[in-house]
């Protein structure tokens, strides 16, 4: 679905389904850096027809959405609650992806009641991005896209065997950054980069956590995201094995099946 | 700053899309022969036909071999994901029957594979789907043939077989301009050759059955897709842009961005028109596949020396080759396809068809046969042959003379192929 938020569209998967809230818990699911919402394609649809109202949402300027990119996550975190408010959503989980856990952290912290739990994947308290990495993100997006894909993905990964039939996710993944907006790479890399609150707000965090890792990843390591568990209250955290930086793409179902357990 | 260090082009021809058997540590890839696959549970079957989770439900749609193969071969060009059919053809409708509905229009190369010209030319406007042919070797000349409801462009990368070289840089960026996707088929260069994404081309096609199958045993097609076409920038694919009714109202370019021509394809396309490639052909294709930049350098080898050997005939008028510096496409070749203008050359015996058809029944080793890329040297008429369909004024438009003899050069040792072609030339000047 397609809705207006700050007078820009925004673009919205929800698994097929209509939104029905009073019957239905709500997930909001937020990408990480220079992606959009299809990175949860393969849950999306899958916890839609299990009863969960989803909104796998591209930040303003990515995927499909219109707008200029935020450029901090404190930003994004409001951009997130005026969504909310826009649907008149007044509970939800968050679930976010590396620099969308980040979002998701800071949105448990500063809005407690609305917030009813969140699942961070591919997280760490600071994401320090190297500053050729942002230099590439702003005057050749491929080498950023090449040395991100590489980074994100797991050995398995490397040589294929993509749980979705013919499909090649060293290629999908380079191609999903290759066509994201001039820029929007770079901001939201520089957003990850400046953002230390995640260590102090963890520990401020009633709600319950979940953290999912995977043992492959060098973007964010199992080590940091162990780290950043033991801050937060009631914590749980879970490592996939044979995945990286995109376990929800490398291990599709795992993760679906992890999210849902979050619900009943 | 460090550099990405993803497995490159040889590995990824052995290994790509497979690790060995976790159950049985088979290192080959197996052969999963069979139509069905037992669901875990009623929730299982129904969230595979759901499109909720990855798998597999009947091997019409997809099958493990096969997709191993689908995805090496867009590993290979470097593509979002692939679909492997039943043969180039099925590969080629498959991609038409995707993107087009009744009234769109399609700008393709007039050199192209005799039945690739017969489809576009006869079979499609019986379903509303015309084409304007043009000469490939002006790019201006796409952009001047693009009408209102053209959705699609397309050509080969190196034409069949005139053996032109195809400008895809120039042409991509009339593509670009236009807002249309191109499409080119590949298959006389392979990926080892030329990776067409890179120079701007939206989607490849091949042939498997040519030279990555390249022994002459299976039929198959693959389309790949670099997913760098944004469908939702222009109106004209509603398929991809809007509800599919067929398939729970979904929106491919929104549920699955990169991958939505793929998914479209496969959900739609394999399932109603079922020109699936069987697991058996997928194996012996991957056994090709595996050895496909040794073959290809033998292949380019041996057919610049045919090439040379032929150039130096008294017997023969004329020899099309890119790679030979007295050919028109010799400059673009050499910045296009730096490892060699593939193994197909055309050339022309004096004598007119006579000759030619002396030729063809004095060769001895290399085989009168209807294919190319075979690791086996390979000869035809196409004016009697392959594009035999095609009209008297088709033909010449297309540049195909009547004493064109297409050599699909093989691996043979060089001496015996050359051998051979001496005696037959030889025997097509006698009275």
């Amino acid at each position: 679905m397609k809705i207006l938020v700050n007078n820009y569209k925004v673009n919205i998967r929800t698994g097929g389904y209509n939104l029905n809230k009073d019957k239905k818990p709500t997930l909001l699911l937020i990408h990480g850096a220079g992606m959009d919402g299809t990175v949860w394609q393969m849950q999306t649809r899958f916890l839609a027809n299990k009863g969960i109202n989803v909104l796998a949402v591209d930040l303003p300027g990515h995927g499909l959405s219109e707008g200029p990119s935020l450029k901090s996550i404190s930003e994004m975190s409001h951009w997130v609650i005026k969504l909310l408010d826009f649907l008149n959503i007044n509970s939800v989980v968050i679930a976010g992806h590396s620099m969308g856990s980040l979002i998701s952290i800071e949105t448990a912290k500063n809005y407690k009641s609305r917030v009813k739990s969140i699942i961070l994947l591919g997280t760490a308290s600071l994401m320090p991005v190297h500053p050729d990495l942002i230099k590439a993100a702003k005057n050749d997006l491929s080498i950023a896209a090449n040395l991100i894909t590489d980074w994100s993905l797991g050995k398995t990964q490397h040589i294929g065997n993509n749980p979705s039939p013919g499909a090649w996710m060293i290629g999908g993944s380079i191609q999903l950054i290759m066509n994201s907006i001039k820029g929007v790479l770079a901001n939201d890399l520089i957003a990850c980069n400046e953002y230390k609150q995640a260590s102090n707000l963890a520990k401020n965090i009633e709600q319950e956590v979940l953290i999912i890792s995977g043992q492959e990843d060098k973007m964010t390591p199992v080590k940091k995201a162990k780290e950043l568990s033991t801050i937060f209250k009631n914590c749980n955290m879970v490592v996939i094995y044979d995945a990286g930086h995109m376990m929800m793409m490398e291990d599709p179902t795992k993760v679906a099946q992890l999210m849902y357990k979050q619900f009943y | 700053m460090t550099s990405s260090k993803f497995y490159k082009f040889n590995t990824l021809s052995l290994h790509a899309g497979q690790e060995p058997d976790p159950k049985t540590g088979s290192r080959a890839v197996p052969i999963h022969q069979t139509s069905s696959y037992v669901f875990n549970d009623t929730d299982h079957a129904a969230s595979l036909y759901n499109l909720e989770q990855p798998g597999y439900i009947y091997s019409r749609i997809s099958n493990p071999t096969v997709a191993v193969l689908e995805e090496r071969m867009a590993a290979l060009e470097g593509g979002v994901g692939a679909i492997a059919t039943a043969s180039g053809m099925a590969a080629f409708f498959l991609t038409i029957a995707t993107l087009m509905d009744q009234g769109s229009h399609i700008v393709a190369s007039n050199s192209i594979y005799g039945g690739t010209h017969n489809i576009l030319s006869y079979t499609l406007p019986r379903f509303g789907i015309t084409t304007t042919f043009v000469d490939p070797e002006n790019p201006n000349n796409f952009k001047d043939a693009i009408q209102d409801n053209t959705r699609l462009i397309f050509a080969e990368t190196i034409g069949n077989p005139n053996i032109n070289v195809l400008d895809i840089e120039n042409i991509s960026r009339i593509t670009k301009e236009a807002n249309l996707p191109f499409m080119v088929d590949s298959t006389f260069t392979t990926p080892y050759l030329m990776q067409p994404f890179k120079l701007g081309a939206d989607i490849v096609m091949h042939s498997l059955t040519k030279f990555i199958a390249g022994h002459g045993i299976a039929i198959g097609g693959v389309v790949v897709d670099s997913g760098k076409f944004i469908w939702s920038k222009t109106d004209k694919f509603p398929n991809l842009t809007k509800p599919y009714a067929g398939y729970d109202n979904i929106v491919f370019e929104q549920e699955f961005g990169v991958n939505a021509l793929i998914m479209r394809m496969r959900a739609e396309g394999m399932k109603d028109f079922g020109a699936c490639l069987s697991p058996m052909n997928a194996f012996h294709i991957l056994q090709g596949l595996e050895t496909l930049p040794v073959r290809m350098d033998r292949h380019v080898e041996n057919a610049q020396q045919v090439a040379e050997y032929l150039n130096n005939c008294e017997e023969i008028e004329w020899v099309n080759y890119p790679s030979l510096k007295n050919n028109k496409n010799y400059k673009i070749s050499q910045k296009l396809l730096p490892k060699g203008a593939g193994a197909i050359l055309s050339f022309g015996i004096k004598g007119g068809k006579k000759a030619g058809k002396k030729f063809i029944e004095n060769t001895t080793l290399s085989s009168h046969l209807a294919n190319v890329g075979d690791a086996k040297t390979l000869v035809i008429h196409p004016a009697s042959t392959t594009h035999q369909q095609m009209s008297e004024d088709a033909l010449k438009k297309s540049g195909i003379k009547e004493n064109l003899i297409r050599i699909s050069v093989g691996i043979e040792d060089i001496s015996d192929i050359i051998s051979d072609l001496k005696l037959a030339i030889k025997a097509s000047q006698r009275e």
